[in-house]
């Protein structure tokens, strides 16, 4: 081709209704809320060019079970037949849009209030109707009324209808696959959660009272009473620790500022039911329509436990209006939140430490973490977070009133019998900290108090013993020299236990590993990294084996020392006593070690009783 | 039989026979996995919980399955490769055992281990990884989805290795391969990005990143998308739009700053290519500086190395001292099997300097 020629893109109006009326949309009910919204704009606009004195708005809609039709019928200002080529046949136009741009110069309140921007919602009725008719008689001076009727293709029919009053109506005849909105309490249920805020009174299955509430709950009256009632409702939560209320604010943008109108409330339940599922969930609506209730990013992350509801025009929703972009407007927004929410803490903890505390007790694991990230929270909340100890739930002051100037912990939960004892034998409560947060944490304590000390339990329980002069002992150490154990003399708690085994960390896994080498069990490429990490643990066959620690405070081992029975009543004694230490030890033996263990004990019960 | 297949079929006995700590097993392990990207350490913590769980309630099988999911939070979303080496290698020891033959995870600790070395000293263990992957082709049948994860560290050892076009060609198989599997998708443009960045294909970049960026967010995947949308603002910026670039610059920011993700050094690298390109040589410093302090005492020797030549080589530019910095990389260059070529690299560095 020699010649450029300049072409237009051509429409395959079918496949782009199907994806826009289909495929745009992630649930059903969206449908619903579409057409309210149109109807609740169609009524602001005749509030706005109409000028009656006394003009009402008002929204019904009606569920006909019998004949699968859903009617959706305002008093809003109509629709002429030009209107209906020009904005409802035309997609991607939108008459509010265009409305809000012309209004936005002279009322930017009532600008404000319109909510239709994209200008194919009304195609999302094909979502959960088969054919859609709309009848409909302007406000114009001289109009008459007129019908459109759609089965979703791309043609419609237009031409006169029968209506009397100002207003639109629009019938539905539902698919099967969509029945279920029909159903009374889920249509309620849906126009409470897409429209309750809509200033409009909306009149569901010809009930006299509107079943929206019209007002949010911050533009009440009594905005405190309003909103606990309305979390009560909504969130199914009866008595909030504290409700922050959200205003307009002006953010700092470094280079300008930007004024956000800004409504709602944040408000932190009194605990956590289970802080795994806490999000931090944001409600977000724009211009009072309901946009979504998960809304996870705007709150800081440290925030999870608190949750909201926000107002602000200037999110900008997705096409679909399921969710909102993350552009510089909810940047912004996200600064507000945070320094908001911050502001609203911080005179809660002087103002009401008692609910304070009971924050910090109801939401201890989400406030752990952020305190760890927050020097300046952590210093708030240091000394009244509540941990789980072996003896319940304690403060790091009342749990040091009790250890005097150390903090034992362990990060796993003592695992074997032997562990526990030596802990409880130590007289001390111990912290569990398996929880990510609390070891962190304690860290950071014991790095602001000096003479606090940090003692991990698990993994090595050598922390807990102590050294002890090994010279009254000598005579069992070389007994046990003789025997090939490796022996030392310690002093530990409680001193009715004689004698422990210690092996190193993961001494299991270290021989299963040998042996599955030696036994060429593993691939080859892996046993070649398997090898080189064996390698890399430098632990030597000696201590394989284990080592016992003699506990020179036990009475049993100083009488031995002091006063021993004869040579081999002493060695038949120190077997037993390191067979037995080697069976509480709490490692998993292999049944052929078992078998020794209780071989040898056995032997030297014999050479006692001999 | 898959993965997913004895976990429903667990499930199903679960709540069938009511058993009412079997189900807690699988909604730890269900909760942990949908809270992983936005707050590893927590995952991390159920991990722990559900494992001890498992092991008192007899499930070895889960005991195993939960190790792979652990490792693969410590690797990817903690960058933490001694903790993940710690759990992995007695993983792969214990699954080498009979009553693990059919476990369908086996596979998976293979890979996880494949994965520790590759991000250890991808050089330094080149015969080991080519002959890991090479059995591991073996044992992958068509109908495991493992063939995904597979082909990811082909990926990840081709680029290691510094073969462009292989990886390229195995990130469009993977890009292919994972149509279906919206996971693997954003990943395979991430490599495709990553890919693009060591060619210099901007324009590819650009439209690799566009199309990933989405599929990340509807995922829930933080790090794959911030590192997409750093890639974006990059590339961006390489293309002269630099309004674009400033707004996907803060957005890959601001994603990064909202989890407790640890990133990796492509992120990293993304981010410091578009300082250095705006000529904010001491915001890079500063980056690399962050990115050094997640890579201390993590075992990931080859990302500290050439995190600290990085940092050298913007002290040069910034004219400051360097010594300290090039004495410490020398030293992590030593911990490499084979420290030659970081040691030539840094060598060649203060000769530029000198001169």
């Amino acid at each position: 081709m020699s010649d450029v020629t300049r072409q237009s893109f051509k429409l395959h109006l079918p496949g782009l209704l199907k994806v826009l009326a289909e495929h745009l949309y992630s649930n059903k009910q969206v449908a619903i809320r579409e057409l309210i919204q149109n109807a609740h704009d169609s009524c602001l606009r005749r509030a706005v060019e109409g000028k009656e004195q006394h003009y009402r708005p008002r929204i019904t809609i009606t569920a006909d079970g019998e004949r699968q039709m859903l009617t959706i019928s305002d008093n809003g200002c109509g629709l002429t037949a030009e209107e209906i080529d020009a904005y409802l046949a035309t997609i991607g136009r939108s008459y509010t849009r265009e409305l809000r741009e012309r209004l936005s110069m002279l009322s930017w309140e009532e600008a404000s209030r319109l909510i239709g921007q994209f200008g194919f919602g009304f195609l999302s009725a094909f979502l959960i109707a088969s054919e859609v008719m709309l009848i409909t008689r302007s406000l114009r001076p001289g109009s008459s009324a007129l019908r459109w009727q759609s089965s979703g293709d791309e043609h419609y029919d237009l031409g006169p209808g029968e209506r009397d009053e100002v207003g639109t109506t629009i019938e539905l005849c539902i698919k099967p696959s969509a029945a279920f909105v029909l159903q009374p309490n889920l249509l309620v249920e849906t126009v409470r959660k897409y429209a309750d805020f809509l200033p409009d009174p909306i009149y569901v299955a010809g009930d006299r009272t509107p079943v929206n509430l019209m007002l949010p709950p911050w533009e009440a009256r009594d905005p405190l009473a309003a909103t606990t009632e309305y979390i009560a409702r909504a969130f199914d939560l009866a008595d909030p620790l504290c409700v922050i209320p959200l205003h307009d604010e002006t953010v700092d943008l470094g280079h300008d500022s930007l004024s956000l109108p800004l409504s709602g409330f944040l408000f932190v339940p009194p605990s956590s039911v289970a802080s795994v599922r806490e999000y931090g969930d944001l409600r977000v609506f724009i211009r009072r329509m309901f946009i979504c209730d998960d809304e996870r990013e705007l709150l800081p992350p440290w925030a999870r436990f608190a949750r909201g509801v926000i107002d602000c025009p200037l999110l900008q929703p997705t096409a679909s209006r399921e969710s909102i972009h993350q552009d510089d407007a909810f940047e912004a927004i996200q600064q507000a939140l945070e320094h908001q929410l911050v502001e609203g803490l911080r005179r809660m903890a002087q103002e009401d430490p008692a609910t304070w505390r009971r924050l910090v007790r109801g939401h201890t694991d989400v406030i752990t973490g952020w305190a760890v990230r927050d020097n300046q929270f952590f210093d708030q909340v240091a000394d009244i977070v509540p941990f789980r100890t072996s003896r319940g739930r304690l403060t790091l002051p009342d749990y040091l009133a009790l250890t005097g100037d150390a903090i034992y912990f362990s990060a796993e939960q003592l695992g074997s019998l032997q562990e526990r004892l030596l802990a409880e034998g130590h007289d001390v409560p111990v912290i569990d900290a398996s929880w990510f947060a609390v070891r962190p944490f304690l860290e950071k304590y014991a790095e602001r108090q000096r003479d606090v000390g940090l003692v991990q339990l698990d993994g090595d329980v050598k922390k807990l013993l102590r050294p002890a002069d090994s010279t009254p002992f000598e005579q069992l150490l070389a007994i046990y020299q003789a025997q090939g154990v490796k022996a030392q003399i310690v002093a530990f708690k409680p001193a009715e236990l004689p004698a422990i085994v210690v092996y190193p960390p993961n001494v299991d896994f270290i021989l299963d590993a040998h042996s599955a080498l030696e036994t060429d069990e593993l691939p080859g490429p892996f046993a070649d990294l398997v090898g080189g990490y064996l390698s890399g643990l430098r632990v030597d066959e000696q201590a394989l084996r284990g080592t016992l620690y003699l506990n020179a405070t036990c009475p049993l081992i100083r009488r031995l020392a002091d006063d021993p029975p004869s040579e081999g009543a002493l060695a038949a004694v120190l077997t037993l006593l390191h067979q037995v230490a080697r069976l509480f030890a709490g490692r998993t033996l292999t049944p052929a070690d078992a078998a020794q263990a209780f071989g040898a004990a056995s032997a030297a019960i014999e050479e006692l009783l001999r | 039989m898959s993965v997913y297949r004895w976990l429903w079929d667990f499930q199903r006995q679960a709540y069938d026979s009511q058993d009412s700590e079997r189900i807690r097993l699988a909604e730890i392990a269900a909760t942990s996995e949908q809270i992983a990207d936005d707050d590893p350490d927590r995952a991390l913590s159920l991990l722990a919980e559900g494992r001890e769980l498992a092991a008192w309630l007899g499930e070895s099988w889960w005991v195993l399955y939960i190790d792979h999911w652990r490792t693969q939070h410590l690797l990817f979303r903690k960058q933490d490769n001694n903790a993940a080496r710690e759990v992995v290698v007695p993983a792969v020891v214990e699954a080498r055992k009979e009553q693990y033959e059919r476990l369908p995870q086996r596979i998976c600790l293979h890979e996880d281990l494949i994965h520790v070395y590759l991000s250890t000293d991808p050089v330094g263990y080149t015969a080991q990884i080519d002959a890991a992957l090479a059995y591991m082709s073996g044992q992958i049948t068509p109908d495991l989805q493992c063939r995904l994860c597979h082909q990811a560290i082909v990926i990840s050892f081709a680029i290691e290795s510094g073969r462009l076009d292989d990886a390229a060609e195995a990130a469009l198989r993977y890009l292919e391969m994972s149509q279906y599997h919206n996971h693997h998708l954003a990943h395979a443009y991430a490599y495709l990005c990553q890919i693009a960045f060591l060619r210099g294909d901007w324009s590819g970049m650009y439209a690799w990143a566009e199309s990933g960026e989405p599929v990340a967010k509807r995922e829930g995947q933080r790090n794959t998308r911030a590192e997409l949308l750093a890639w974006q603002s990059l590339a961006a910026a390489r293309l002269g739009d630099q309004q674009s670039a400033r707004r996907l610059y803060r957005a890959a920011t601001s994603v990064a700053a909202r989890s407790s993700l640890v990133f990796d050094h492509w992120f990293y690298d993304a981010l410091c290519a578009y300082q250095s390109l705006e000529g904010r040589y001491e915001r890079a410093l500063e980056l690399r500086r962050r990115q050094l302090a997640t890579l201390m005492d993590k075992g990931r020797t080859v990302d500290e190395f050439r995190c600290r030549l990085e940092l050298c080589g913007l002290l040069a530019l910034l004219g400051q001292p360097l010594a300290a910095e090039l004495a410490a990389a020398r030293a992590v260059a030593g911990r490499l099997i084979d420290p030659a070529p970081a040691l030539a690299q840094l060598e060649g560095l203060e000769r530029e300097t000198q001169h």
